[in-house]
């Protein structure tokens, strides 16, 4: 699979760690990646409030480039508020041919919408790609309850991403699996991290942040994983601060290493911590993994498969006994024989 | 010449109020063919048709022109007052609607009554070029058949057969009852459900003349109102009902001992040879194919041995049945909406003890898994504080439907007050829309659960999540003070939206008729005809028609019988004679009209012709007089013009046009 992609402005910066993990994984798993030629801000915060026309023409400006440089392959952009922003692009050229015309007019160039917009998750959906990445795994993270978090923008408006449900989406836990790890049932996956006021009101912002990781460590998480550089960064950059309020309170803190998911994979299909940006995360995060990749698989069977091994055992048990029948009514023959000799 | 009677009604000052009554007569005397034109007060009245019919001996009428309400409202009975009171076919007769399309909609009689004369004048044109039509006679099968088992269909099955004519009850479960039986009381008297509800089953199953075939659906229809062929496939039972005596010993014995029951909504589990509840009817049991191990696998057969009676039979077939009718009720009831598909921010499923709420209706059933205890599926124990979420896929355009499902409130208000009766000390929270509670002693109801001390929260639950304490976390907004809430809960009950049941679609094309876009049976008026379709002979009761609660459904289910025993009481009945008809000269046996109609009244077949003055065997078109139901799509699709509707020919409709296009 060949992805243009959108790199955005955490790319080489909140979101190092994601970039080279990512950029590892596909490597190893036969994902190409082009650079949309002279991309530009996706809008983020600003574009939309300033006004429609901007916060379109923005995102479809990259848009515009990427189709003109590779057609109709899909642009891959991996923090959820620029995929957000370059899907509704997208969405709103493809809903009207008449904001389309608009759209061109408004960047002066043609883009015809023909691209799909993805995120980071969606090329390990592919099932070619899911099934490389575990054939890679070389070091499975054994059983490691990991609690996937989503953020808003990567599921929601349901009506711009498309991806999964917005209320309980399983596409990263279906990743998160592919390198033995046990993504674990929680509540908070699509909650607000408050990632907007990170700046602004970080007092609105904590306990919003502290919410989460209380719920994945109550749910028996030992990490988190993201698929957004702003939902990391707050959560991973928020916890000490988070512990040493809940020291000053009287509560236990709250231990729970924040990972990309790219990270785990990296590190399951065996990139050291600096490929995989591990050494970046404010939350240290090297040991857990190495101690994961050290424990003993426990393999559940199902129902079927435990009947399927009785039965087999049955059988083998069966087959001795008629080999022992056998041989016991060989024996006497034999006897027979050299009684006559 | 037609000699043409124009009868202008004032409808006291429904019309005359914003209408000038007398100036409509004044000009409908200046109009070609008009050999007369009046005023009444109420046409409709004794003395107003006595009038019409003095006025039409005395000017010799051939025409009449009635200028007053819509068709719909009185037209039969003008037609009934020619045909019993005059020499006139009923059918020389036009009604100007000057009342719900013109004064009802205008404000002064500027504008009324230039549109009235308008409307009187189209209306003489196409009077002209009436023509008599006549009816014939239709025999009446008399017999009913039922589709749906549920409360509706059990009490219209009754009420017909009380009334001395055979009834055919389809019910594709293994038993009759629907989910009445399911639930533990009823509001408001909270008299128990299964008393009410199974001594009603079990009068079908004694009745002489009620026949109940269950595991069976209806696959085919064919005929006209008096006289349906319904094709009816009962399934293999794997049981000779005539053998078997119900004494239950395969039941006893049957190894496959984990299936989910149905009727315990999951709760707990069932053999596959089984009957679904002890009351069920018929009350004789089925073998459920899809987990039988005789008939999955081959091998098993333990039911058959332990049979004293020798009942079972795994070569057992589906039987396929063709027979008559007079009428049909539709009574197929609702299904609740899967929620768990929707709603992800409910957990999905995921979590045990958010709960339905027939699931609930089962905890606190005395004979249901818990024998009436409440307790929490997950781990069996009493839930301290229970949450009630009402309008969970009702009310909801985006996730679910747009309508209100009508009954949740009252049994929400139910749930909260049977937990609160059950756990002492318990904690209820309802989160709610609005409470709707029109009916009979509802609103008390209502009213007595909020004193037991159910606390109403206005506002929906935004998301539960479960914590490793097992609580259900409930977040959710009190929207009349601004307030987040949380609630840790024990146990959540989401009233979930009645949607139609699963093949409903189906049903209604198999039938030939129509659904509305929420997907249940249209009614052929929402206030006049309420239990009535568009198609002859094929009536609603229940839920089928749109979510109700039971007293509803009863009171439906009565009135679809009283219709469908004034049906079958007559020895015949006549036909509309308003139907298409096909010029077989014009003909060319394209078939379009085959393929648009509604009702599959139309066939093609080979006729033998005179054309030329020779004789020449063509395919043509034929109109089954007793499906058609008069809608005109096959004259508008007949590229030749070969089909034309009696009544409303093109002729006819072009002289109206013409007639206001040159006023
Ligand atoms: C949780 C809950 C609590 C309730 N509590 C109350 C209460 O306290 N008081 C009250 O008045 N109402 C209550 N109701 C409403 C009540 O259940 C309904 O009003 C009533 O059951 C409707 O009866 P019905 O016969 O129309 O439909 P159903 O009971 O649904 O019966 C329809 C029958 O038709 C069968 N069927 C469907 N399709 C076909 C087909 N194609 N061919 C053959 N058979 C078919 C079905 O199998 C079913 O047996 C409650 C509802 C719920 C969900
Ligand atoms: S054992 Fe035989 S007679 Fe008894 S219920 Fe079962 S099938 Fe009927
Ligand atoms: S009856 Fe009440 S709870 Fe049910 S959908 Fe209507 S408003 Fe909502």
């Amino acid at each position: 699979m060949r992805y243009a992609n959108f790199p955005g402005c955490s790319a080489s910066t909140t979101g190092k760690a994601y970039t080279e993990s990512f950029s590892y994984v596909a490597r190893h798993a036969g994902i190409e990646i082009d650079e949309v030629p002279d991309w530009n801000c996706c809008g983020a915060s600003a574009g939309r409030l300033q006004s429609d026309d901007l916060g379109d023409a923005l995102p479809a400006r990259s848009l515009a480039n990427a189709e003109a440089a590779f057609g109709d392959e899909p642009v891959l952009a991996l923090c959820a508020g620029c995929y957000s922003n370059l899907r509704r692009a997208l969405v709103h050229a493809r809903e009207s041919e008449d904001r389309r015309r608009q759209i061109e007019a408004l960047i002066g160039q043609p883009y015809e919408a023909k691209a799909d917009v993805v995120c980071g998750i969606d090329p390990f959906l592919e099932p070619e790609v899911a099934q490389t990445v575990k054939a890679r795994v070389t070091q499975p993270l054994n059983g490691l309850k990991v609690a996937c978090y989503y953020g808003c923008a990567l599921v929601r408006p349901r009506a711009l991403t498309t991806f999964d449900d917005e209320e309980d989406p399983q596409s990263m836990e279906a990743v998160v699996k592919l390198t033995g790890a046990e993504p674990v049932e929680w509540g908070s996956k699509t909650e607000c991290c408050g990632a907007s006021h990170h700046v602004s009101n970080p007092t609105a912002m904590k306990p919003l942040v502290e919410r989460i990781l209380a719920d994945a460590i109550d749910a028996g998480a030992e990490a988190i994983a993201t698929a957004c550089p702003l939902c990391n960064m707050n959560l991973d950059m928020r916890e000490a601060e988070i512990n040493k309020a809940r020291a000053a309170r009287g509560e236990a803190p709250l231990d729970i290493p924040v990972y990309f998911f790219a990270q785990l994979l990296a590190s399951a299909m065996g990139a050291s911590d600096a490929e995989a940006g591990i050494t970046r995360n404010f939350v240290p995060g090297s040991s857990l993994l190495a101690e994961a990749k050290t424990r003993e698989v426990v393999v559940e069977l199902t129902p079927e498969q435990k009947k399927a091994a009785r039965i087999a055992a049955a059988k083998k048990q069966a087959a001795a006994r008629k080999a022992a029948q056998a041989a016991a009514a060989a024996a006497p023959a034999q006897g027979k024989e050299e009684a006559h000799e | 010449m037609s000699r043409i009677g124009v009868f202008v009604c004032h409808c006291g000052t429904n019309i005359a109020g914003t209408v000038d009554v007398e100036a409509v007569a004044d000009a409908a005397r200046q109009m070609p063919n008009v050999a007369y034109a009046g005023t009444n007060k109420y046409m409709c009245s004794a003395q107003g048709q006595d009038y019409i019919v003095d006025i039409i001996k005395e000017h010799n009428l051939d025409r009449v022109v009635i200028a007053s309400c819509s068709p719909r409202m009185h037209e039969r009975l003008f037609r009934k007052v020619l045909a019993e009171k005059t020499d006139l076919n009923p059918y020389l007769l036009e009604v100007a609607n000057i009342r719900e399309q013109c004064s009802w909609v205008h404000k002064d009689k500027q504008i009324g009554t230039p549109k009235a004369i308008n409307l009187v004048a189209m209306a003489v044109a196409k009077a002209d070029c009436d023509t008599q039509l006549f009816t014939h006679e239709i025999p009446v099968t008399k017999r009913a058949l039922i589709i749906g088992g549920g409360i509706a269909g059990i009490q219209a099955a009754l009420d017909i057969a009380d009334a001395g004519f055979p009834v055919t009850i389809v019910e594709r479960k293994t038993t009759i009852g629907g989910k009445m039986p399911m639930l533990d009381k009823t509001f408001p008297t909270l008299d128990c459900s299964a008393c009410i509800s199974t001594p009603k089953m079990s009068e079908c199953e004694a009745h002489p003349l009620i026949e109940i075939k269950t595991l069976s659906e209806v696959e085919k229809v064919e005929g006209y109102i008096g006289n349906f062929d319904v094709t009816i496939r009962e399934k293999a039972k794997y049981i000779d009902y005539d053998k078997c005596t119900g004494c239950g010993m395969c039941e006893t014995k049957c190894p496959q001992k984990k299936i989910p029951s149905e009727f315990n909504q999951g709760m707990s589990t069932r053999t596959a040879v089984y009957k679904p509840f002890p009351q069920a009817v018929p009350s004789k049991p089925t073998i459920d194919a899809d987990h039988c191990r005789m008939l999955t696998e081959g091998k098993c057969g333990v039911c058959a041995k332990v049979c004293p009676t020798g009942a079972i039979d795994y070569q057992d077939v589906d039987r396929v049945t063709t027979e008559r009718y007079g009428a049909i009720v539709l009574a197929t009831g609702y299904e609740l909406i899967d929620w768990t598909r929707l709603y992800g921010e409910y957990g999905g499923g995921r979590y045990a003890d958010v709960i339905s709420g027939l699931q609930f209706e089962r905890l606190v059933n005395a004979s249901g898994p818990t024998e009436g205890h409440i307790l929490r599926p997950s781990d069996g124990t009493e839930p301290k504080t229970m949450v009630i979420v009402k309008c969970v896929g009702s009310r909801d355009p985006h996730k679910g439907v747009p309508y209100c499902s009508r009954a949740c409130c009252m049994y929400g208000a139910k749930h909260a007050h049977q937990f609160m009766d059950k756990v002492p000390g318990g904690k209820c929270f309802v989160f709610y829309m609005d409470v709707r509670t029109p009916g009979k002693n509802y609103d008390e109801f209502y009213m007595n659960t909020l004193h037991e001390g159910a606390r109403y929260i206005r506002g929906r639950i935004s998301k539960i999540t479960r914590r490793s304490d097992g609580k259900l976390v409930c977040l959710g907004e009190d929207t009349l003070s601004g307030n987040v809430v949380e609630v840790d809960a024990d146990m959540v009950v989401l009233e979930t939206a009645m949607v139609p049941p699963e093949g409903a679609k189906k049903l209604a094309q198999t039938v030939n008729t129509q659904l509305g876009p929420e997907g249940f049976f249209t009614e052929a008026h929402p206030k006049l005809r309420p239990v009535e379709t568009n198609t002859g002979g094929l009536y609603l009761a229940g839920t089928a028609q749109g979510p109700k609660d039971i007293p509803d459904t009863v009171a439906q289910a009565g009135a679809a019988a009283a219709k469908v025993i004034g049906l079958l009481c007559k020895q015949s009945i006549e036909s509309n004679p308003m139907v298409a008809h096909v010029d077989d000269s014009k003909c060319s046996g394209c078939g379009a009209c085959v393929d648009i109609c509604p009702y599959s009244a139309v066939t093609l077949v080979e006729k033998t012709l005179r054309e030329n003055s020779r004789k020449v065997t063509r395919t043509v078109a034929q109109v089954n007089e007793g499906l058609c139901q008069g809608c005109g799509a096959c004259t508008v699709a007949c590229r030749p013009g070969a089909s034309d509707l009696l009544g409303f020919n093109d002729e006819g409709i072009m002289r109206e046009v013409e007639a206001y296009a040159t006023r």
